[in-house]
């Protein structure tokens, strides 16, 4: 029930953009494990503002500002006590020749949050995207793309990705994919999320398939 | 009727001989054409060519000015970007920080190479219409433009942070959409689609858009010495539907994801609702189901006027198959005429 309680909260300070109360969650309870507190309280949290947003009870400028809060404070957090990201595959994002980049930093807001290291590549296009993945050994893709023609050249991509022999998991969202529910099994996409926080539940989900302990 | 008379008819809130299609395959034109987005947009001659051939093809009650979104950021000093399947779209942002916002300049609308283009591409439309079926031009709002010209998410932080700099960049923005809306229609816009995506509710919460989008609205849209469509590129309006009616627009372009019987019952007799055919699952329609569609839209929405078929988002993706738009007119005719009995 507390718990429960301390979810709401969180979820109605994130939204009103209430700094002191998200920055008091961590440091009332220092002796609790950061990513306890993440796990137990901020990810249900951004899962709720996720969904609110889903049903158009919240507007994206909420989700938006919300994430860049609770990533500032954690960010700030994890740097002080010297905490280290969560135990994952390596996690690749791109926005998908999209350079409005709204999508991209709404999840890498929410990613980050939630304790994953990212490598961030803002805007690549396929070739670039090819070259990353190859040098960082990316196991886990994240792409937001805003367009239709760019989320069909993914398929390229991701064709690209599988010839050369890649079993990267590629997760996509955007506007293209909300719009048209099958677009991202049309092009090869192993998830799609609708919005940003339905990726958490999937990192989660690989990483514990791949043998990654939480 | 002829397509002008159709569309005033129906924006009007009187019963048209046929409900109005109003699509905007933009980019098709340069198809039609045979040359490239890039060539096609820097040339008034071929975008005139395209719209007509269009407009003829897909029996559209439109023509279209309409290049793409980022031509007004080149005014600005902008840039964009072309491929070859889909709409241009703006390069760097003009503003890079929030501080630029205080030497950012007013462009002279009627002194502006990209513009016009635009504005002579509108003349000539308007002549090649001959009185017979609207000419439409399209304004971004002073609200929405600062997502090209600075980036989504900086407008946000600007917008929610900086109310300041959040002031005189809309006190510009509204002088350029005034000047560039009345030159519009100097040039032979019968009406004007006013692009305000940033309004809807699917990107900021109701009551901040009565404090800001809704206030610039106010402003303009009565100003404008035409007819004015607001769009939301699909985004969501029951929350605000009686403001955006007190704006004074005389129509509204609606999401498929919001109720259409919901939204005429609130907008009866006082706007025009315009809607709501989704352009990106489109590509995977097939004839029957298409039909399947009009039918059913046209008898929810069709009679009494005040309602025309459009797409939600404003343009028709060039993977949309020409089979579909083929099939959006075929049964337009076929169960949008309205003076006789239909199912």
């Amino acid at each position: 029930m507390e718990t429960d309680t301390q979810i709401q909260d969180l979820m109605q300070a994130l939204i009103g953009l209430d700094r002191l109360y998200v920055r008091d969650l961590f440091e009332k309870n220092e002796e609790i494990p950061v990513f306890e507190t993440i796990d137990r309280i901020v990810v249900p949290a951004l899962d709720q503002i996720g969904e609110r947003w889903e049903k158009g009870e919240l507007a994206l400028s909420q989700v938006y500002m919300s994430s860049i809060l609770i990533q500032e404070v954690i960010g700030s957090i994890t740097t002080s006590h010297a905490v280290t990201p969560r135990n994952s595959p390596p996690i690749g994002i791109a926005s998908f020749e999209d350079h409005h980049l709204l999508g991209y930093q709404i999840l890498t807001n929410l990613v980050r949050s939630a304790g994953y290291a990212l490598y961030q590549y803002k805007v690549q296009n396929g070739q670039g995207l090819l070259d990353l993945v190859r040098k960082d050994r990316i196991e886990i893709l994240l792409l937001s793309s805003l367009m239709l023609p760019s989320a069909l050249r993914i398929r390229d991509f991701i064709f690209r990705l599988r010839e050369e022999g890649f079993t990267t998991k590629v997760i996509v969202g955007g506007a293209p994919f909300r719009l048209d529910p099958e677009l991202f099994r049309e092009i090869g996409a192993d998830y799609m999320a609708v919005s940003a926080a339905d990726v958490l539940p999937i990192l989660q989900e690989i990483g514990v398939r791949e043998g990654y302990a939480p | 009727m002829n397509s002008l008379e159709r569309v005033v008819a129906a924006i009007s809130h009187q019963e048209p001989d046929q409900v109005p299609l109003v699509l905007l395959p933009t980019l098709h034109g340069a198809r039609e054409c045979g040359v490239s987005i890039r060539e096609y947009f820097s040339n008034p001659l071929l975008v005139v060519r395209g719209q007509e051939i269009i407009q003829e093809k897909y029996g559209i009650d439109v023509y279209s000015s309409f290049y793409y979104a980022s031509l007004e950021i080149e005014a600005f000093g902008g840039t964009t970007q072309f491929t070859n399947d889909g709409p241009p779209v703006s390069g760097n942002p003009v503003i890079k920080t929030p501080a630029e916002i205080e030497n950012l300049r007013l462009p002279d609308v009627l002194n502006s190479p990209p513009l016009e283009k635009c504005l002579d591409t509108t003349n000539k439309l308007a002549e090649l219409s001959q009185g017979e079926i609207p000419v439409l031009g399209v304004v971004i709002s002073p609200f929405s433009l600062p997502v090209m010209q600075m980036g989504f998410g900086q407008y946000l932080e600007l917008l929610y942070r900086d109310e300041q700099r959040f002031d005189r960049l809309m006190e510009i923005n509204a002088a350029f959409t005034e000047d560039w809306a009345k030159a519009l229609v100097d040039a032979g816009a019968n009406a004007l689609v006013y692009f305000d995506p940033v309004s809807s509710s699917t990107i900021i919460p109701p009551d901040l858009y009565r404090k800001t989008g809704y206030r610039i609205a106010m402003r303009i849209i009565p100003g404008i010495p035409a007819p004015v469509v607001t769009a939301f590129a699909s985004g969501r309006c029951l929350p605000i539907l009686e403001d955006v009616i007190a704006t004074k627009t005389a129509g509204v372009i609606v999401s498929e994801d919001e109720d259409l019987q919901n939204i005429l019952t609130i907008c009866r007799k006082r706007a025009t609702v315009f809607g709501n055919l989704n352009g990106i699952a489109m590509r995977h329609w097939t004839p029957e189901e298409t039909r399947e569609k009009i039918r059913t839209i046209i008898r929810v929405a069709g009679r009494g006027g005040g309602f025309v078929i459009s797409e939600q988002h404003g343009e028709i993706p060039l993977q949309v198959p020409e089979e579909v738009l083929h099939a959006i007119r075929d049964a337009v005719q076929t169960y949008g005429g309205l003076r006789r009995n239909h199912e």
